[in-house]
């Protein structure tokens, strides 16, 4: 089996953040992105709950 | 400077944020960006200052100036109709802040949530106000922006659109907090939304100081969290060790509350590292820290400001950098030299009126500050509130008062009044404890004796006065105050009696202050100051086992107490545990670096372990911090001359006792014939040199002689010969005593003793015996008598050349022994007491008052 580049994993970790709708402690200890990309999540939840 | 150390300056105030808690963390790994600049800069405790009181606390480290100076004196101030009180305000800042210094040379800074900072000031850059995150809806719709908060006016909206209202925040942002949150019953306990609100208030602070730092143009950033603080307040008790008392399930709820908001801190401190960029500076700070283990406080008395009591003395200091030393520790950092570093950090000059030093230690390269009179009246644009905006509060209250007095403006309501007079009461007593801090005890004598004399039935403000009053050697009246405030309360019985034990320690009577401490042990006997109290005693006595104990029990009460330390120390040095004195002498300075007594007596033990370059180092501290210290110059001619061999460096210094140091002069006074040659008698028999030209011989008055010196009669007219009573005893009469040059240190022995035996002596002198057999008293003489000597003492008070311990005749009589014990304390010198008490022939106390 081939092994998996810890630096490679790291990056994408870095790269690709979550977003739950819920939110994260991790997401507002970004600041401002965090929190801008955040709501942007909830509002679009809200739409495609609404849409249903 | 030729150009700035530093491309530009972040600052992070965490109040209330303690390596105490931080460095469990750290070992853990739970706090890794903190890790980072600690490993790539310096770190070390930050001294606060008293009283230790956020606003205060934070607009030194902004101004690096005391409260004195900046004005800042308490959390709420009375509004300038002095009809009610609001929370304390930028306009009330009496000087100019870091903001303002880099305003006025065209230097940026984004302020974020400094305390206090509103209404914000219009500097150049950006200032986001301490109330910019106050939540003042339920809903987050209805949440407007309070006017003044966001300078400029332009970025106002858009900030507010950064704001966490804590209707936003879930479950999933509590978890961390409280794992098992959901099991509480939210009805009875309220701790979740005083959570929710505090990391609501912390994030949007955070939003816009980052929004900010990504946005607008920037040398300094400084942000302030409260957040810490708040939460330590509310849950530092559920915090493990479990406290005796405390709910258990409330315990099981909330004991990951304190550890988990480091964790955010430091989440978000990973933020700032990345947004600030590699040429940052990048500062942490704390004003002080908080009591985490055994010394958090059981209950909290009913009293303001009592929440302080569970405040540490240290804060925390981290600063990572270009230029900054990589992985060091710095000693003897106070919040004060904060604003003065981080102005050389940007190549200006530092106020000479700023209260704080440079932290030099800090750099790769050594770095002389540079320095300007004050920033005060540089002129420019500061971007200052106007003048009409600046209020000092508690002056404006006068002029409200007159205006009220003349019939112009209605009182306002007899509590609101109650309200606002306790508010500049508690200001004014702040006022009196930063002068004290400050070793200043004549500035806060008259505050604290109006308060006290307006207050009497406030036990805070009549120790506080006592406390003062002893530092002031005011013995007399700070007794009546004690005696004054032990018919208050009996709860602070035990605090009147430690201040009793303080008092006689200070009047060289240490044997006498033991009993108090023993009282005031059976209820304080948890606060380490006790021990210290009764160490420092100890070691006046020489009973250095005795002190070893006293201090150890301070030290295992709170292992980090500067004072025990040096205690500790000077007590092993005189056990000849010269290692283990050197330990506890290096961890008080350490802690609290500017202790000049605590490197006098590393010096000491240096030399005596034969480590001279060392010893050389602290006695170079000690001039530095006490140029006219004599002794700390004599080891450092003996060393240079004797050990390191260095003629040049021991001239340098002996050369500079010549110019520069007077020696003192010991001086026993009194009227004539109140036991003056008695007392040249004991102190010539305990070893000390007399100044004397024995032409004056023994007589059937005086048979053991007068030890006079014939020059003192013309003192008066000639004081010019002074010099050879330098580190001798010299008789001087108390109504010359004022002829004494004023160039010299005095120790007076002043002999006191009933005026009626006074005159009885002195007219069988003279040959009228007959007289007093007849009992002819001469009143007019006496009257003036009294009249001269107290004279004397009040002149005695207003020149702090002279250190007076004042001795009774009859004591000297009846007690030969502690008077010697307590004469060889006061002028400092290894005196032969059996000897002192043997000179005395209680057979000469001949006349007796009836």
């Amino acid at each position: 089996m081939e092994k998996s580049n810890p630096s490679e994993n790291k990056k994408k970790t870095h790269d690709t953040i979550e977003i739950p709708v819920e939110g994260s402690l991790g997401l507002l200890a970004l600041g401002a992105v965090g929190l801008k990309a955040w709501r942007k999540k909830r509002e679009e939840e809200q739409l495609k709950q609404k849409s249903k | 400077m030729d150009k700035p150390l530093a491309k530009k300056v972040l600052v992070l105030g965490w109040d209330a944020a303690d390596w105490k808690i931080i460095n469990p963390l750290l070992d853990a790994g739970q706090m890794p960006a903190l890790e980072s600049l600690i490993a790539r800069g310096v770190m070390g405790d930050l001294a606060t200052l008293d009283p230790v009181l956020s606003p205060i606390l934070w607009t030194s480290i902004a101004t690096g100036k005391t409260g004195d100076k900046h004005g800042i004196l308490n959390f709420v101030e009375p509004v300038p109709e002095q009809t009610e009180i609001r929370p304390v305000t930028s306009t009330s800042r009496k000087c100019k802040a870091l903001w303002n210094i880099l305003s006025q040379n065209d230097l940026k800074s984004n302020i974020v949530g400094w305390w206090p900072s509103n209404p914000a000031e219009p500097i150049n850059g950006v200032m986001v106000s301490n109330l910019f995150q106050k939540v003042t809806s339920e809903k987050a719709k209805d949440w407007k922006l309070q006017g003044g908060t966001v300078h400029p006016e332009r970025l106002a909206e858009t900030l507010a659109e950064y704001r966490v209202h804590p209707m936003e925040i879930t479950g999933s942002h509590i978890l961390p907090f409280v794992p098992n949150a959901k099991s509480i019953d939210q009805e009875k306990d309220k701790n979740l939304t005083t959570i929710v609100k505090y990391l609501a208030e912390c994030s949007s602070l955070h939003n816009a100081a980052t929004w900010l730092m990504e946005n607008e143009p920037w040398d300094l950033t400084a942000v302030y969290f409260d957040t810490i603080d708040h939460i330590c307040h509310g849950f530092m008790k559920f915090r493990p060790p479990y406290m005796i008392g405390v709910d258990k399930e409330m315990y099981e709820f909330y004991k990951d509350v304190v550890d988990s908001v480091y964790r955010f801190h430091d989440m978000m401190l990973d933020r700032y590292i990345k947004l600030a960029g590699e040429d940052a500076t990048i500062i942490i700070i704390s004003d002080h820290g908080f009591h985490s283990d055994h010394l958090r406080p059981k209950r909290l008395p009913s009293e303001p400001m009592a929440p302080a009591l569970e405040h540490r003395q240290y804060g925390i200091f981290c600063m990572a950098g270009p230029g900054i030393q990589k992985d060091e520790r710095i000693y003897g950092a106070t919040l004060l030299d904060i604003a003065p570093t981080i102005l050389t950090l940007f190549g200006l000059p530092v106020g000479k009126d700023m209260d704080g030093k440079v932290l030099t230690q800090s750099f790769e390269e050594k770095i002389i500050p540079e320095y300007i009179e004050s920033w005060e009246n540089v002129p420019g644009n500061a971007g200052q509130h106007s003048s009409e905006m600046q209020q000092d509060p508690f002056a404006a209250q006068e002029a409200m008062k007159q205006l009220i007095e003349l019939g112009y403006i209605e009182a306002p309501a007899e509590d609101k009044q109650k309200t606002v007079n306790k508010v500049i009461d508690e200001s004014q007593f702040n006022l009196a404890r930063i002068f004290l801090f400050k070793e200043q005890p004549e500035m806060a004598e008259p505050i604290l004796e109006a308060l006290h004399n307006n207050s009497p039935n406030i036990a805070r403000y009549g120790l506080k006065y006592a406390e003062c009053l002893q530092k002031l050697r005011k013995f007399d009246v700070c007794m009546d105050v004690i005696e004054k405030l032990k018919k208050l309360d009996k709860k602070d019985l035990p605090h009147l009696d430690y201040l009793e034990g303080v008092l006689l320690v200070s009047r060289n009577m240490p044997r006498k202050a033991l009993p108090f401490f023993r009282k005031a042990m059976e209820s304080i006997s948890h606060m380490p100051d006790i021990h210290i109290k009764v160490g420092e005693a100890f070691l006046k006595l020489k009973e250095w086992e005795e002190a070893r104990i006293a201090f150890n029990k301070a030290l295992e009460i709170d292992p980090e107490n500067a004072g025990a330390h040096v205690g500790l120390g000077i007590a092993l040095l005189r056990k000849n545990d010269l290692e283990e004195a050197v330990d506890h002498l290096l961890s008080s300075v350490s802690l609290i670096f500017n202790n000049p007594l605590a490197h006098y007596f590393l010096g000491e033990a240096f030399y005596r372990m034969e480590m001279y370059e060392r010893a050389v180092e602290a006695f170079k501290v000690v001039t530095t911090y006490q140029p006219g210290n004599r002794k700390a110059h004599l080891f450092l001619v003996k060393i240079f001359s004797n050990n390191i061999k260095d003629p040049i460096e021991a001239e340098k210094h002996k050369t500079f006792i010549k110019n520069n140091i007077k020696g003192t002069v010991t001086i026993v006074s009194g009227m004539p014939r109140s036991g003056t040659s008695m007392m040249m008698q004991m102190l010539n028999a305990g070893g000390m040199e007399i100044l004397t030209d024995n032409v004056r011989l023994n007589d059937e008055n005086n048979p053991k002689g007068y030890l006079e010196y014939q020059k003192v009669k013309n003192l008066a007219s000639d004081n010019s010969w002074m010099h050879e009573g330098q580190n001798k005893v010299v008789k001087v009469i108390a109504q010359l005593l004022q002829y004494l040059p004023i160039n010299y240190t005095y120790k007076v022995i002043f002999m006191e003793r009933e005026m009626e035996e006074i005159i009885q002596s002195q007219q069988i002198m003279l040959g009228k015996k007959a007289d007093v057999d007849k009992k002819i008293y001469p009143t007019s003489l006496a009257e003036t008598f009294k009249k001269q000597l107290e004279k004397t003492r009040s002149w005695i008070k207003t020149h702090p050349q002279f250190e007076v311990t004042y001795v009774s005749y009859t004591d000297v009589i009846n007690n030969p022994t502690e008077v010697a014990e307590n004469i060889s304390l006061f002028v400092d010198a290894d005196l032969n007491i059996a000897a002192m008490a043997l000179a005395i022939d209680e057979n000469l106390y001949r006349n007796r008052k009836k």
